[in-house]
Order: structure tokens, then sequence, then C-alpha cells
């Protein structure tokens, strides 16, 4: 079975021999290819170079473009800045003045910012892999492209001000991300909605309600009339928001900090689960923990009525030991399902 | 007495069937042509005739035939060819049995380009636990047509006779067979023979001698739709000894048939619509199984099996055959007619010095 | 014909254009075309989605193909991609899972008088190498013996081997006889892996130089009819019902009503004065005759749906501009984007022998239903000899008016080699010009250059001589001024 075939059996509610293993490398990759960053994120070439070798270093199970957060927000003008090493940071809002946002223009997939060299670098993952592996693109959610828009204090700070201005700028950011998504599907890749400043280590459960749901929820419902399967991912701690998260009604929810059984317990009858070997595990604890580590998460993870895909709790770190990341890996695919309904 | 050979390294038996075919094929008896192993050949029998075994071993396939392309199975398009060049201008009538989808179609084609009246039985290519009427007419039926055909009379005890006779060489070449008695070429030789059965008995009866000792010839089965003699030799160069052949002119014409019927018409049936084991037939395990026990029964310790170019029924089945036997396995592919001897040569010799080494590594031992 | 904002014309769109054109489709249509009714509606049954849905799910070869616009078009692509999901489903609701091999439609009817089935095609699956353009099939399928030798069915053990492409089936029914090699060793190479198999006997019409017969041999009929029985005997043990003989007469009534909407869909195809759907549509709807995609009910509303369009289409006079070569397509190409780069150079294709011409006649109703059955299957492509698939061409050729034909075999299948040359030969012989090309597998770019190459060649060639004729017959005309002298 290949890993297209086994992620479209837990698409279709069937179960595979096993949990897809798929940790979250994205810009992981880059330093894999021995590619700097700043050309990782604008060049696509250069993008899907670097998945491609990793993924065949590593073998896990599933490619992934990202770059970060603030692709839909640098496109709708916010300047982010792309230092060695690293990878870009949010410079100056283009709503740093409220009335700003009066002029936005929902960007282009096609022509605005990076968003051209993102969809071709899913093209070109989906060209060269895409019979044998999934091609996910992973798009900024609304709220944490308004952080991208606003500048997070603003953002936060508003929230309780001047909610009004936040909706405006929501629903221009969902417009973008919608835009984005479409060009993703159109471009060969699932979408991965990504969501770290709704996580509840940053807003409250209501604020998840009023802010971020609605909004991931309307993304969801367009892709949906695609019939597309969406994954969510919020890092961070989301226990107290997983109804929400139900309701978003996406297909399967990529977490982090919240116990497996919990998660399980919770939604597992709802929603597919993606998580959630701590990325800072990968870089600190040993070979053996991590094996451990994953381990326990798989054999709690195949009691996940609708299935689960072994993963980490969000991005694998740039910096990632290659032989922790192959402990992680190896170690997962050795979680079989008891028992195939086929 | 022991076995000896002539200049041409002919046994006895060799020469003298030689000498009598020779005899037959002068004697102006009409004859029929045959080509498949699940052709009924008591039939022609019966009727007197002279079956001859469509192997236009001589004819390479330079020109196929009509519109045949060259993806066609070479043992099928060159025979085709072969009516095509009139290179069977004496035959009466054709028979054959049915096998793959390639064969019946290769009898489309000879029937076009040729006069002669033919016949495909069909034969079912599942096993069937009873007799079914359908099958069982069409043998019936050819019967009283090759007796039509031939304008002699169907008689029923001409071909109970032809049953019994056959069946009585079946069981004494088996048992030669497996006594180490009856060389590869020598069965070959008797499977394609224009002898009838009772000729073929009485030869056997004056000409066989004492097995050669071959103890040191590494033992292998052979397998695969027909080879030429040119393989033989090139075995026996290698070092080799074929001492069971699962092809279709070796040990499988002679398997002993398992169970008595009442008719020979029924005989008939039961020996080649349902008790026939060969890889065209659905399920394939049987026949599987079969060649794995005969090729142990026989001491094989090594498989070779050719199949002419795109024959299917032994091309597309030749990995699971080797892994079902579990034996070393040489597989080689070759164009019929035109031999590649040198390679041949090479990997057959390769085959069977490996199996030496093998051997002598376990004496060893 | 649904929304107030639809284009009505007639055209060919691609995916990208599909993908925008369905946002206008109303959301309560595509909630209320779902399959498997008897379950209710759910998520999981509705399939009106366009083309974009599958392509990131590896369905690469949709990006290259041109479909039609209109919604009935739609609802069979939606149809026609969803079925692997389908069969799954039908496992998850308790339905038992048929495969059939090498019948090629004969045998669906006999399962749906089963109740709680579906049956599907293994065999069928090898579109999927060249809709993903991928060799995972075919390079498992050379795991277990069958390289490029083998035809491109080859894809179906594959896919036994895989798990994946549809559930383990409940039972097998692999007909051995009258079928190509190819699919015999498929069958061979799926015997150890444990399937449960019930092998249908399917000897070949006995006479040799036989011409098209239609249920004339009656002894092989009744041996038909007594495989259908056994076939029967061994659905009842597997779904642990009794056969009923009423349940199978309805299921050939049916049968039969897919059967007749689909002849009357070729004969208005061919016929209308401009082509007013798509070949890729007519063969997908072609082959829906086989096992209806897994539920009978739901592909005869489709197939309605678009037999209402193209009548629709036909009484307006509205179609395809620009398609004046009119083609009769034998033998199907596993690559179906070949039809729409044939439509592309100026053809259009009224006539077809896909090889499943035994899912095209009606079956009898008033005799007995496995009688009925039986002499369905006496008119299967590969059951007679050569020359009765010749003149199932040439009187497609005839009865649609074609100017020539194209014939897309695969080189080291076994009947191919064979027949391709005679079928040329009684084309030619008849003055019907032919072309004959391999479909080269996928990736092969520049072996499948050469391909179109000689297709545009034959299409020019065509397009030339009707344009000549054309010509001829107007300057035999004489102007009115002129004939007045």
């Amino acid at each position: 079975m290949n890993p297209r075939e086994r992620w479209s059996l837990l698409l279709i509610d069937e179960l595979p021999d096993r949990p897809p293993v798929w940790p979250l490398v994205t810009s992981f990759s880059a330093s894999v290819a021995g590619i700097d960053i700043e050309r990782y994120c604008r060049d696509p070439e250069a993008l899907a170079t670097s998945q491609i070798k990793a993924q065949q270093l590593f073998g896990h199970e599933a490619l992934a473009v990202f770059t970060h957060v603030g692709v839909i927000a640098e496109a709708f003008g916010s300047n982010y800045i792309y230092q060695a090493g690293g990878l870009p940071e949010l410079n100056k809002p283009v709503l740093e003045s409220a009335a700003n946002g009066r002029s936005l223009r929902v960007p282009d997939p096609a022509v605005d910012g990076v968003l051209p060299a993102y969809i071709e670098a899913m093209r070109l993952l989906y060209e060269q892999a895409g019979d044998r592996l999934p091609v996910f693109g992973f798009i900024p959610c609304p709220f944490t492209t308004a952080a991208g828009l606003r500048g997070i204090n603003d953002l936060l700070t508003d929230l309780l001000l001047d909610p009004e201005l936040i909706h405006k700028i929501l629903g221009l950011a969902t417009e973008g991300a919608i835009k984005l998504a479409d060009a993703a599907m159109r471009a060969g890749a699932l979408p991965v909605l990504v969501d770290p400043l709704a996580s509840g280590s940053v807003i409250s459960p209501e604020a998840f309600r009023t802010f971020a749901l609605p909004y991931t929820k309307r993304i969801i419902d367009h892709l949906h009339r695609y019939d597309l399967d969406v994954t969510l991912h919020i890092c961070g701690d989301t226990s107290r928001m997983l109804d929400a998260i139900i309701e978003t009604g996406a297909d399967l929810f990529s977490f982090d900090k919240i116990e497996p059984e919990q998660i399980i317990h919770k939604t597992g009858n709802y929603i597919r689960l993606v998580g959630n070997i701590p990325p800072h595990c990968l870089l600190e604890s040993s070979k053996i923990d991590i094996g451990e580590a994953t381990d326990k998460l798989a054999r709690s993870g195949i009691l996940s009525p609708k299935g689960f895909v072994i993963s980490t709790g969000c991005e694998v770190p740039l910096h990632c030991s290659p032989e922790k990341l192959h402990t992680m890996i190896n170690r997962g695919k050795q979680a079989l399902y008891p028992q195939r309904s086929a | 007495m022991n076995k000896s050979y002539n200049e041409h390294g002919d046994s006895a038996l060799l020469k003298r069937l030689r000498e009598l075919e020779a005899v037959e094929l002068q004697s102006g008896k009409p004859q029929v042509g045959w080509i498949d192993r699940r052709t009924p050949i008591e039939l022609i029998e019966a009727a007197g005739e002279m079956p001859i075994r469509l192997f236009p071993s001589n004819i390479h396939n330079e020109k196929l035939p009509g519109a045949v392309r060259s993806d066609a199975c070479s043992f099928c398009s060159t025979l085709a060819s072969a009516f095509d060049v009139n290179h069977f201008p004496h035959l009466s009538a054709i028979l054959t049995g049915s096998t793959c989808d390639q064969m019946r179609r290769m009898c489309e084609e000879v029937a076009r380009t040729t006069t002669i009246p033919m016949r495909l039985i069909s034969l079912p290519r599942t096993y069937r636990r009873s007799i079914d009427s359908y099958f069982l007419n069409q043998i019936d039926s050819t019967w009283h047509w090759i007796a039509e055909v031939l304008g002699v009379p169907v008689s029923e005890d001409s071909l109970a006779e032809a049953v019994e006779t056959r069946n009585r060489l079946r069981v004494w070449v088996s048992e030669l067979r497996r006594e180490g008695w009856l060389s590869t070429r020598e069965l070959h030789a008797l499977a394609g023979s224009v002898l009838n059965a009772t000729g073929l008995l009485k030869l056997m009866d004056e000409t066989i001698q004492t097995p050669e000792d071959r103890s040191g010839s590494i033992r292998l089965a052979l397998l695969g739709a027909v080879v030429g003699a040119p393989v033989l030799d090139i075995i026996e160069q290698s070092g080799g000894v074929v001492v069971y052949d699962g092809t279709n002119q070796g040990d499988s014409l002679f398997v002993e048939p398992a169970s008595p019927q009442d008719t020979p018409i029924r005989m008939l049936y039961n020996y080649y619509g349902m008790e026939s084991l060969e890889p065209a037939r659905r399920p394939v395990m049987p026949a599987l199984y079969y060649l794995k026990k005969s090729a142990l029964s026989y001491g094989a310790s090594g498989v070779i099996l050719i199949n002419p170019t795109h024959c299917h029924p032994w091309g597309l089945s030749a990995k699971i055959i080797k892994e079902f036997i579990g034996l070393p396995f040489l597989h080689l592919e070759e164009e019929y007619g035109s031999l590649a001897i040198s390679r041949l040569s090479t990997r057959i010799g390769a085959f069977t010095e490996m199996l030496s080494m093998k051997r002598t590594g376990n004496d060893n031992r | 014909m649904t929304t107030d904002n639809q284009d009505y014309s007639p055209r060919q769109i691609d995916w990208q254009q599909w993908h925008q054109k369905y946002l206008d489709l109303p959301p309560g249509l595509i909630e209320e075309t779902y399959y498997f009714r008897h379950l209710g509606k759910h998520n999981w049954s509705r399939y009106l989605f366009p083309p974009s849905t599958f392509v990131p799910y590896g369905q690469k070869l949709l990006r290259e193909l041109r479909f039609d616009n209109s919604e009935a078009a739609l609802r069979l692509w939606g149809f026609t991609l969803s079925e692997w999901e389908r069969i799954y489903r039908a496992r998850q609701n308790g339905m038992k899972v048929i495969a059939l091999m090498g019948d090629i439609g004969a045998l669906a009817p006999l399962v749906y008088s089963f109740p709680g089935t579906v049956a599907f095609y293994p065999d069928c699956l090898w579109w999927t190498p060249f809709m993903m353009q991928s060799w995972e099939l075919f390079d498992e399928a050379q795991s277990a013996g069958l390289g490029e030798d083998c035809c491109f069915v080859r894809a179906a053990l594959g896919g036994f081997r895989r798990e994946v492409w549809f559930p383990r089936p409940d039972l097998v029914i692999a007909t051995t006889g009258a079928t190509c090699d190819d699919l015999a060793a498929v069958i061979a190479g799926i015997e150890n892996l444990g399937h449960n198999i019930h092998y249908f006997e399917l000897p070949r019409r006995s006479n040799i130089a036989d011409r098209y017969q239609t249920g004339s041999d009656e002894d092989l009929i009744e041996f038909l009819a007594g495989e259908f029985q056994k076939t029967a005997e061994s659905l009842a043990t597997v779904t642990g019902t009794e056969f009923d003989e009423k349940r199978l007469r309805n299921s050939i009534v049916k049968s039969n009503r897919l059967r007749d909407t689909l002849d009357r869909l070729r004969v208005m195809n061919a016929s209308s004065v401009l082509p007013p759907i798509g070949a890729l549509e007519m063969i997908f709807a072609d082959f829906s005759a086989l096992s209806s995609y897994g539920d009978p009910d739901e592909a005869i509303r489709v197939i309605e749906e678009l037999y209402n369009e193209v009548a629709s289409r036909t009484s307006f006079g509205m179609g395809y501009p620009n398609r004046d070569v009119r083609l009769v397509w034998a033998t199907p190409p596993a690559d179906p984007s070949l039809l729409c780069q044939v439509e592309a150079m100026g053809c259009r294709i009224v006539g077809s022998e896909y090889l499943i011409n035994q899912s095209r006649p009606l079956l009898e109703t008033g005799s007995d239903p496995f009688t009925a059955l039986a002499k369905g299957l006496l008119n299967g492509s590969l059951m007679g000899s050569s020359n009765y698939r010749a003149d199932l061409i040439i009187r497609e050729v005839e009865n649609n008016f074609a100017d020539g034909v194209v014939i897309s075999g695969i080189y080291g299948s076994s009947h191919c080699p064979w027949e391709t040359g005679l079928i040329v030969k009684a084309l030619r012989s008849r003055n019907i010009p032919v072309v004959s090309i391999d479909v080269s597998p996928p990736g092969r770019k520049r072996e499948q250059a050469q391909s179109l190459n000689r297709l545009k060649a034959f299409c020019e060639m065509l397009s030339a001589k009707k344009s000549a004729k054309a010509t001829r017959s107007f300057e035999r005309v004489p102007h009115a001024e002129e004939s007045a002298l």
C-alpha cells in the first residue's frame, strides 16, 4: 500500500493497514536539502525539491507546502522580513491603522505576494509524486491572517474594543483563504487550514467561537461543496474548544498540546485525528524516549474510531536531529490496525 | 541389452522409429494433423489415419502469416505461417483441443488460409466434477466429423480399441520414464510420432534397452509449451539431463488415466476434458501441484521453463510456477523457430553449473 | 437544465472551467443527487462533484480531458468517478461485494437479482494507471509476474494485491474460456490470495469460420444457462438469500431499461447533425451497462438524464461544431485522453466496438431468465471468431455512416495481434479507411506522439476526402443560370 492509497482509505472511513505516519515536515526539509529558508519560501522549485528529498530520506507519508502563517497577510500587503536561518517575521502589518482596511484588496493567488510560488510548489509536487503521495497545501485561517494584517497585539485588543473592525478584517481574510484554498485544490493539493493564533494558548474558547469558528467554517463549507477532505491544524492547547472545533466541520484535526486519550475520547467519533509528538522532543529527547512516545501515541491512536494519523503536534523544528525523526517515523510505521473492515 | 547409439547419437529405439516412420509416411495412408496435447489422438487412430503432430520445426518465421502481428505467440504464428507456405501438403484434416485464446485464433487463421477441414474441439477450461454433456458432445461430434471427412465408418469397437491401446502405451511409457529407461529425446519422438499406439508399443517391445547411466548429470525438469530438439542437446552438453518433461510434448502426454469410464467417448472426455492438468486451465493450482509433485518425484534438482515468445499460458505463469515449485528455476523465452543457440547455451550452461556447484557443496557437507 | 444562468450551448470545457461553473449549481441539486437511495441520504453518498474534486486525490489525467458542459454530463462523471468509494460504502452498509471478471456485463443482472449486493469489474482498473498517470498498479502486477507482455488489464491483479482499490470481495466470479489470455493470467494471479472464487465456464462459439450469430447455437445456450444457474447457487450461498426467479426477471427488466436508453442514446448521438455529446461521455455511459457502476437504480437516472440532455440538444440542432469526420472506434482506449485528442482533430465518434457487445442487446423477457442471460452472452465480442468482431465493426460503420475506423490495440495482448490485421483487411476490402494504433502506457509521451501523428494524418486524410467529395457533389449540380441555358 503506498501512502496515497493509505490516506484514501482513511478518508472514506476505512481502516488501512496502519495509520499514515506524517510528521509535519515543512521548512525542516529546507535544511535537509541544504537550501536557505528565504529561497525555500520564494522559489517553488526549491521548495518542491526540498520536500521530495526529505520524503525520500525519511519516508513520511505526505508532502507539505507550508512556509509561514503570514503568506496571505503578506499578499494583502503586510511586510515580512526574511532573515537568514529563520522563518519570515512580521515587520509592518498592512492594517497598522484601522483606516487602511477600506483600501484592502483580496489577493489573487496567481499574482500577489509569494502566493504564485506557493501554488506552483504544490503543482510541482503533485506532478512529481501525486500518484503516490498526497500533497497538502497549508492555508492560513482568517484569524491567523488577521493577526498578520493587524498585528497580534492590536488584534487582541480590537477583539474587545473594536470587534466590528475585526469582523471586517476576518471577512476579507476569509475571502483570501478561500481563493488560496481553491488555487491549492486546482494545483492538486488537499487543504490544511492552519490557525495557530486561534489556539487556546492565545484566545479563549468564547473568542474562538466568535472570531475563528464562523470564518473557518465558511472556508470548510466552500471546500466541502467540492467534497474535499479538510484538515484543521491548531497548535497549542485546544482542549477547551474541542466542541467548537468539531463544529467547524473539519474532516481531520491536527492537534498539539492535548493528551491523545482525552481528545480521542471527546472527538474520536466525529473527526479523524492527527498528532501529536511534541516537536521539542525531536530536539531534546533521546531516541529511546521518542520511540516510546511514538509507541504510546500509536497504541492510543489506533483505537480512535474515525481514524488516526501519527504526526507531530506542530512543525518539525528547523534543527531537528534526522536520526530522531527517523526513529519517530519508523516506530510509527510499526503500528498496525488489528483488523481491517475490507 | 545396454543402450547403444548410432553415429547420429540416436538410440536403437530412435533409429528404428525413424525407419518405421519413413515407411509409414510412404504408405499413402491419409494424414490427420494435430496440434495441442488436449487433442484426442485416439480419434485419429480409431479412424485408421496417420497422426501428424504439427511442429513446424524446420520453418523459420520469416514472414508472419496474413496480417498477424509480431507480438503474437511465436509458436502459433509460426504454425500459421507453415500453412501459408503449404508446409503440410498431405493433410486430410486438422484436429486440436482448446487451450488458450491465441491457439484458437491461430486455428481461425489457418482455417482462413487453407481448405483442409479443421476442427477445434471445445474442452472445459475449468475442472469439472461431473461430465458435462456439452463437452461430451464436442468429442462425440468430432468423432463423427472425422469419420465423415475421411469417409471412414464410425466404429465404437475401433475407438474402444484405440483408447485401450493408447492407455496401455501411456502406462508403459510412464513406467519406463520413472525407471529411467526412456530418455526425454525418445519421449519427444514418441509424443510426436506418426505411428499409432499399436506401432509404438511394438517398437518399444523390440528396442527398449537398459538405461544409460546418467547419475553424473544434473537432473532437471523441463516445462513450457514446446521445445525443439536443440534444447535437449544444449541441456545434455551442459551436463544436464531432463528427467521430467512437463511440456506439451513430454510426460504430460503419457499420464496414466485416473478413472475408467463405461464408454470410449467418456474415457476421452475424462482424460482430455477433466484430468488434463495444464497452466491454461483454471484454477491454475491443480496444474502447479502436479508439476511440482512430478518434478520432485523424478528427482529434479532444478527446473527450466522455456516458452515461445508471447506465449501467455506459460509465459505469464512463469513466476507463480517458479514460486510454487520452489526449486532453482531458469525461465527462458525464445522465438519459436529461431532459437538463439549461443544465448541458450550460455544461460543453460550457467544454470547447470550453478546446480552442480550446489550439489558438490551439499556432497562435501 | 435547472439553473437560470446556465450556458445552454453545448461546449467541451476543461476541469478548471468546470470548477468555476460548479459554483453556479444550486446547493439543493447537489444535496439531492446521491446514490444508494435505499440507504437514505448521507454526506458520503452525494456524488455531484466536478472533475476538480478528484484531482487532489491523484486523478491527474482529468486535467487533460475535455468534458461536456451539461449538468447531465457532470452527473455522469461524478457517478463514474465515485464508483470505487461506492463499493466500499456498500460493504460498510452490509452489502455483499461481488467481483465479476471477464464476462463484461453478462453476469451483473444475475448478481443484482440478489438483494443487498453490489457488483463491480476489477478488469476496469485498467483505466486507473492512465487516470492517475501512475505505474503503481503495473509495478505491483510485475512483481507477480505480469509485465509488459500482458495487456493493461494486469492492473486488476495489482489492485487485488494492493487490497485498496476495492474491499475484499465476498465472491469473485471469474469467467474462463472465451476471454483473452491476459485476463486468464490475472485470474491465475489472484488464486493464491485466498479469495472465494467461482469459475464461470465460457466456451467459445464452436464454428471456426462463423459469422455473426445471435443465439443459434442451442447446445451452447443450454450449457451457459446451466452455468448461470450454478452461479446463482454460489450467490445464494454467499448472500444467504435463496435465488428467486421473479427477482431475476425484474433485474433483467431493469438492465434492459438501461440498455435500451443507451441504445437510443447511441443512435441519437450518431444521427444528430452536430455531435451533441462527447466521446468521453459516451464511452463511460456505455460502460455503465456492465455493472451500473454499483447502483443500477441510480445508473438509470444518470443515463436517462444524459439521454434527455442529448435529445434536447438534438431537437434544437445543437452540438459541437467543426467535427465533420465521422469515426467508429474499435477496442476501448485504456487512455481515454485519446478520444479527446481525436475530437480535437475535427472528428466525432459515431459508433464503437468496445469489446462489451454482450452488454448491448436487450435480454429476452418472455423466456426462462437463465436462457435469456445465456443468449445475451452469445453476443460477446470475444466469444466468436475475429470475423465476428470485424462484422460488428463493419455494421457500426454502415449503420452510422462512418468515414473511417480507429482501432486502438495493446501490444502484447492475446487477441490484438491476431484480429487487428484481419479487421483492417476486412474493412479495407470494403473501402473503409482504417488506422490501427497501439495505446502507449502512461508516461511514454514520445510513443504516444507517434500514434497521435498517425491519427492526425488519418483524420486529415478523411477530412480532405470529405471535402473533395462535397466539392464534386457541388460541381455536379448545375447552377440555376446555367441550367436555364
